[in-house]
């Protein structure tokens, strides 16, 4: 080859040129900033799909489809920066075929530049690496969704080089054989984490994978524990042995599963059907054909099925006639529309076709892959149980509701979930504020309790009951309550859920149980003061009351006494009649009376009476007897005595009848009134008049106007004060004629009390008008006696003074002594006088004040006068001033005088004392001569008595001077006295009251 | 006036006054007192007149006594019937009256009467004086 280097050059110009367009890797040359192409070879052309057409097109005109991406700034970029661009596994979107597909290149813009150095071109040369980088990225992806799968499936690599004796593992593996993340394991400790029961078992099973004879597979399940969790887990380990020539195993490599949640899974539905065949509730399946394929245990139980044999395989037969109805009509189509039905049904017991009323639910089991129904499932819920515990439950609910209790729910804590009605009501509490705490519930002071007490008692022994102060929860106010709170335990489990109280609002029992403990003290303080026994019966006769006397009566205490007790204490032959006759009248619902004698404590014996009345409640049901027991003893002993006394009464009255009816005096009784109620025949006589006149007050009526009030007067003292009645007063006989007569009458006593007056009217007018004859005779005669007296004794003084006056003495001196014996003549009339006066009260005295002493000296001295034998001697103490009639008192001392003078006729002296004691003047005058006989010395005041005996008539007087003297001195509210001794003497005194005469 | 002047004269006046009787006037229906007071009081130098009626007291109008001794019980009438209705009499009031009588109880109602004293039967001669004497030594 012999040719020009320019034909040459030429020819490789072309050459060149026929290179780069043949060239397998595409060039591109573009020009200008427009970059128009300028060379497009071959293969680029292929690249981006195009044809010889786009050269001379700018490059962005020929790619319109690189818009968006990031050539053509790159290429701006190069050719204005002169800077190349390389691009390795570049990604370029090119439509190539019409429709847009991805490569990869390799390319580089390179700028062209002049010798000046501007950039006038770009060369782009590229290679096509999209397959090199598709398939890389294949690979990768490759393994990415290998490694993905693993990861996912969490499969735990190894590889064991045996010779090496190196483990190459994944951190799945690593985690798997339990442990921590990252370490490095050899052979040898491998297995350290292995659960020590499986240790043994997977080194035989790895020691038989690596024996050729066996074929090198390895399969094992084997626990791990976690080092650092110390969680178990079940792994499944599969493996292949490599083995060289010789046999031995070079390489043991494999994949490891956890699969704890199989093993787990496996349980689980181990357990599931076991929990299935042994649920309470009946299971079935039926499948597609509608064939019962299974029932569980509680299913065979329920129906009544001895043998799986006898469970019928239409679904239909387990049901009651109606029921199964209800099942192909309404639950079918809802199973097939929505997959399940679920309602009550009854089903029918095989044995005995009774019904079973059972919770049904129904469910379509559907494949989990197709969506397909393979079958359907049902459930059912015995529901005698519930519905029993529902009917319990509702008659506890309603029992609660009703309850008049308080009673809440609460939580183990003490929140309150649910209050009653009637505990609502109780502390005022509505709905809305029920959900306290129950020491809200409480008043503030029982808190202590409520933790220390209560909550105590209901951990340790599950209840606590006692008393306790709940709140009113608007007012604030304490409501006693009795409570028991307990715990509610969970019937499944059998552990405490909460807690229960029920409590009873004591307000009322409270005050209840106060107003009968009042009302009860209040009976007993009534009925103790009760001086009869009081009682009360229940409507059987049994005495359910007794007050505090019949306690004390009978020393039976108030128990003893209950029931029948209380006829322990009837003496034992009165008791029968006592209780029937009780009975009796019980039953007859009458009043009730019986007398019985019952023993005291002490054991006297005493009659009573007892009496009841029938009670009756408010509604009219008969109740019981209250009654009363009263002691009649001295009633009846009085009675019978009365009954004695009357008849000795009556046999007496007869005998006085008969005695009366003959008596010639007038005989009468009264009553203790006054009133006559008996007059004998004589009196009737008398007054001729019927009895009935004269008895009662008829016979005031009979007495003399004059004398009837001091008459009244004196019978109602003797009525009032008992003494012996006594009274003169005039009574109108039947002729008209008033006489006088004497009544008497003396009270009759009976027990020591006047039950009769019994009365005599005795006719003393005869004696009556003597005595007057006598008294008035008496009266003139002393009268007429004074007046010749008068002129004896004036003619006598004057004769005398005559005398003396003719000097002659002895003649005067015989005159005097006239004088002197008409003096004692003067003195005998007055007496007579005097007798006369006090026998009719006429008695009269004219008191002054004067000196005692010189009152009595006196009369001694005018005395003196009159005896020479005797010596009247003064034996006076100061006596003061009296205030009497001087007269009279001087008449009385000259009586004692003369008298002393006169009885004593062979002694020489007469003492005559005063004194003054114990305010009275006292005078005595004591004589030494004859004295008088014991007998005697009360009746020497009598009138008319005089010395009796043979001495009688040798003593002159009248014997009216003591009488006189005594009278004298007695209406003066003085007394007389005499003490003497026979033979030596007497001593006559009298006494005086002394007034002091400063009134 | 002083006390020893009062008696001094009184003295006087007796002096000269004694030379007069007294006369004295007894009214008695008993004859036998009349007579023996007459003889009693002439001896003692009174002048006495006398009656045994007693209402012809009531009848005096001259010659009027110095003093009365009037009985009381005089056979019908009763003297202090008279007693009062001569210290009635402007004339005979101022003669003092001395009423007799047998009965001592009745000296207070005598004295009731108006009667100036009283005197019971039988009586002492010198009480009689006495009382006369005391009654009339005014006069």
């Amino acid at each position: 080859m012999d040719s020009d280097p320019n034909l040459l050059y030429q020819e490789n110009e072309n050459i060149f040129r026929t290179l780069i367009e043949e060239s397998p890797t595409p060039v591109g040359l573009y020009i200008g900033r427009e970059m128009i192409i300028q060379l497009a070879n071959k293969a680029i052309l292929n690249v981006w799909g195009k044809n010889e057409s786009i050269i001379g097109k700018a490059f962005s005109q020929a790619l319109p489809e690189l818009e968006g991406q990031p050539f053509f700034q790159l290429l701006d970029d190069v050719y204005t920066s002169g800077i190349a661009y390389e691009a390795t596994e570049d990604r370029i979107d090119l439509l190539v075929d019409g429709k847009m597909q991805i490569f990869y290149f390799n390319f580089i813009y390179k700028p062209l530049k002049d010798k000046k150095g501007n950039v006038w071109g770009v060369l782009n040369t590229a290679t096509d690496v999209t397959e090199l980088v598709t398939t890389r990225q294949q690979l990768a992806e490759s393994e990415q969704r290998i490694q993905f799968a693993i990861d996912s499936a969490e499969i735990g690599t190894w590889d064991i080089d045996r010779i090496k004796g190196t483990i190459v593992w994944n951190d799945r593996s690593c985690e798997l054989y339990g442990f921590p993340k990252g370490t490095q394991v050899t052979i040898h400790n491998v297995r350290d984490h292995v659960h020590p029961d499986d240790a043994e078992r997977i080194t035989n099973s790895v020691k038989f994978a690596i024996d050729p004879k066996t074929g090198g597979n390895y399969d094992d399940t084997f626990r791990t524990i976690d080092a650092v969790t110390k969680k178990t887990r079940w792994v499944k380990c599969k493996g292949k042995a490599y083995f060289n020539d010789e046999g031995i195993c070079y390489r043991f490599a494999g994949t490891t599963l956890d699969i704890t949640k199989d093993v787990q899974a496996r349980e689980d539905q181990q357990k599931l059907i076991a929990l299935v065949e042994n649920s309470a509730d009946v299971i079935g399946i039926t499948d597609l054909t509608s064939t019962v394929t299974y029932l569980n245990k509680a299913g065979y139980k329920l129906f009544g099925f001895d043998s799986p044999d006898q469970a019928p395989k239409s679904p239909a037969d387990y049901y009651m006639p109606e029921d199964a109805k209800k099942l192909y009509e309404e639950a079918l189509p809802e199973i097939i529309k929505t997959g399940r039905w679920s309602g009550e049904m009854n089903y029918r017991h095989f044995k005995t076709g009774e019904p079973i009323p059972i919770y049904l639910n129904v469910f379509r089991i559907d494949d989990p892959e197709t969506g397909l129904s393979i079958g359907r499932a049902s459930t059912a819920r015995d529901l005698r149980p519930e519905k029993q515990a529902r009917n319990e439950q509702s008659k506890l609910l309603s029992l609660i509701d009703h309850s008049s209790d308080f009673i809440s729910l609460s939580d183990l804590d003490g929140n309150v979930s649910y209050v009653n009605a009637a505990g609502m009501k109780m502390l005022g509490i509505t709905s809305s504020s029920i959900f306290k705490h129950n020491s809200e519930y409480i008043m503030p002071g029982e808190l202590e309790r409520l933790q220390n007490e209560v909550n105590k008692a209901l951990t340790e022994k599950g209840r606590w009951s006692g008393l306790i102060n709940y709140r009113h929860f608007e007012t604030g106010e304490p409501i006693p309550v009795s409570a028991t709170s307990m715990l509610v335990y969970d019937s499944a489990t059998g552990k405490p859920q909460g807690r229960a109280s029920i409590a009873r609002d004591l307000t009322r029992e409270i005050a209840d149980r106060k107003a009968l403990a009042e009302s009860e003290h209040l009976l007993k303080n009534i009925t103790k003061e009760s001086p009869t026994a009081l009682w009360m019966s229940d409507d059987k006769a049994n005495i359910i009351y007794i007050n505090q006397t019949w306690i004390e009566w009978t020393g039976l205490s108030f128990e003893e006494s209950m029931a029948q007790g209380w006829t322990m204490a009837i003496v034992s032959e009165d008791r029968q009649h006592a209780i029937d006759q009780f009975i009796i009248d019980l039953t007859a619902r009458k009043s009730y009376t019986a007398d019985f004698r019952i023993k005291l404590k002490n054991g006297e014996i005493r009659w009573c009476t007892a009496t009841g009345n029938p009670q009756y409640k408010h509604d009219g049901t008969f109740a019981g007897y209250i009654g009363a027991c009263t002691d009649v003893t001295e009633k009846v002993l009085s009675d019978q005595q009365i009954k004695q006394t009357n008849e000795d009464l009556n046999n007496q009255i007869k005998q006085f009848e008969f005695v009366t009816g003959f008596m010639p005096v007038q005989l009468w009784t009264a009553t203790t009134d006054g009133e006559i109620d008996f007059v004998n025949n004589r009196t009737i006589e008398y007054f001729g008049l019927p009895t009935e006149k004269i008895i009662g007050p008829g016979w005031q009526y009979l007495i003399h106007p004059e004398d009837l009030t001091p008459c009244i007067e004196a019978w109602s003292h003797s009525l009032k004060t008992g003494e012996p009645y006594q009274f003169e007063f005039r009574l109108l006989d039947k002729n008209g004629v008033y006489k006088w007569h004497l009544t008497r009458a003396l009270p009759f006593y009976n027990d020591g009390e006047v039950v009769k007056w019994f009365g005599t009217n005795t006719d003393i007018d005869d004696q009556k008008q003597l005595q007057r004859q006598k008294d008035d005779f008496l009266g003139i005669a002393s009268h007429e006696l004074k007046t010749p007296v008068t002129s004896i004794k004036a003619y006598a003084q004057v004769l005398g003074a005559m005398l003396t006056k003719e000097g002659e003495t002895k003649k005067a001196d015989m005159v005097l002594r006239m004088d002197a014996q008409v003096n004692r003549l003067t003195n005998l009339i007055g007496d007579l006088l005097d007798v006369t006066k006090i026998n009719s009260g006429r008695l009269q005295f004219n008191k002054t004040w004067f000196d005692f002493n010189q009152a009595i000296r006196e009369c001694i001295q005018d005395l003196q006068h009159t005896t020479k034998k005797h010596n009247l001697i003064e034996d006076f103490t100061e006596a003061g001033q009296v205030y009497s009639d001087k007269d009279r008192i001087g008449q009385v001392v000259i009586n004692l005088i003369t008298n002393a003078i006169k009885y004593s006729p062979h002694s020489e002296k007469i003492i005559i004392s005063t004194k003054l004691e114990d305010k009275e003047v006292i005078v005595c005058v004591q004589d030494f001569g004859i004295g008088i006989p014991h007998d005697k010395t009360d009746k020497v005041f009598e009138q008319f008595y005089r010395v009796s005996g043979n001495k009688q008539h040798t003593f002159p007087g009248l014997g009216l001077g003591l009488y006189i003297s005594s009278e004298i001195i007695k209406r003066e509210g003085g007394r007389m006295w005499v003490n003497s001794v026979e033979g030596k003497g007497s001593t006559f005194c009298f006494a005086l009251p002394a007034y002091d005469s400063s009134i | 006036m002083n006390l020893p002047l009062i008696i001094n004269f009184n003295l006087f006046l007796t002096e000269t006054m004694s030379l007069k009787p007294k006369k004295i006037m007894i009214a008695d229906d008993d004859p036998g007192i009349v007579d023996a007071v007459e003889m009693l009081l002439e001896f003692e130098g009174y002048e006495v007149i006398s009656t045994v009626d007693g209402s012809t007291v009531l009848d005096m109008k001259e010659n009027l006594p110095d003093l009365l001794l009037l009985d009381i019980w005089m056979s019908g009438e009763d003297g202090r019937d008279i007693c009062k209705r001569l210290k009635q009499g402007t004339l005979t009031k101022n003669i003092p009256v001395i009423m007799v009588s047998a009965s001592r109880d009745i000296e207070e109602s005598a004295l009731e009467a108006g009667a100036d004293d009283f005197l019971a039967k039988p009586f002492e001669m010198n009480d009689l004086l006495k009382k006369i004497e005391d009654l009339t030594k005014y006069q």
